[in-house]
């Protein structure tokens, strides 16, 4: 509807941001008809994760996952982990 | 960190298992976030660059997208990796979405969690409906309707009557 011009940017009477903040009303009327378009908000996918993974790490939940344990070349044996080029003699 | 490895960096992982037996099934604790989520955007706290989209089937729209944002003043920087494959359930019997995400923290650009992420998003998709409903819907209403019956609707129907639990049903 919008992007058929259907529906003006004044129209819209506000976002979501609006209502919970108490800038715009929200329904006033027992007999108004609300149309709410819930798009995407990725940062509060962010929020709730943040939320479950306090409450989920303070319950003891979860398992540790090791992302290194040294820097890279301060691991002893890395001479032997590392691919070099294979010496091909003539 | 331990003395011996002064430079090793461990973070939690949690399964959506780890997340349900923790009680994070819960739209009290989703919509509280989501509420200081927007309030913290409204403030100017919030990082949000935007998403990125890969579409790998403009019929199907089969796609990952990638959602970071940080929120500055709880330093935690955060992206939701989300998989949208819509033939997945009618082709293969699987879910047509899945998420993992991933936080860090800000002070030292470590990452704290990887986490399943398809419980966060879908409750997040019931949560926003729910605040909605919270300041548009009538305080008197007993009845929703659903067009299809996936996750998102289950999820709805859940979220929405917890708004309106004052009402009968």
């Amino acid at each position: 509807m919008y992007k058929e011009g259907v529906l003006a940017d004044q129209d819209i009477h506000a976002d979501l941001v609006e209502l919970i903040t108490g800038d715009k009303p929200g329904r006033e009327s027992p007999t108004e008809r609300a149309y709410f378009n819930a798009v995407g908000l990725a940062y509060v996918d962010v929020a709730i994760a943040y939320a479950m993974f306090q409450r989920a790490d303070s319950a003891g939940m979860g398992q540790d996952l090791k992302i290194q344990s040294e820097m890279i070349f301060e691991h002893a044996h890395l001479k032997d982990w590392v691919r070099l080029p294979a010496v091909h003699p003539n | 960190m331990s003395v011996s490895h002064p430079h090793e960096i461990r973070c939690r992982y949690f399964s959506q298992e780890d997340l349900l037996g923790a009680g994070c099934l819960d739209f009290e604790l989703a919509i509280e976030a989501a509420e200081n989520a927007m309030r913290a955007f409204r403030s100017g706290d919030v990082l949000f660059p935007g998403k990125i989209v890969q579409i790998f089937n403009d019929e199907t729209q089969e796609r990952i997208n990638c959602l970071p944002a940080t929120f500055k003043s709880q330093k935690i920087c955060g992206v939701k990796w989300v998989s949208v494959f819509p033939p997945n359930p009618v082709l293969y019997g699987i879910q047509n979405l899945s998420a993992v995400i991933i936080l860090s923290e800000i002070e030292h650009g470590l990452p704290i969690a990887f986490m399943e992420g398809t419980l966060c998003s879908n409750v997040r998709v019931g949560t926003m409906g729910a605040i909605a409903a919270k300041h548009l819907a009538r305080q008197n209403s007993q009845t929703i309707g659903f067009i299809g019956a996936g996750e998102q609707a289950k999820m709805h129907s859940n979220t929405q009557s917890h708004v309106q639990r004052r009402c009968a049903r």
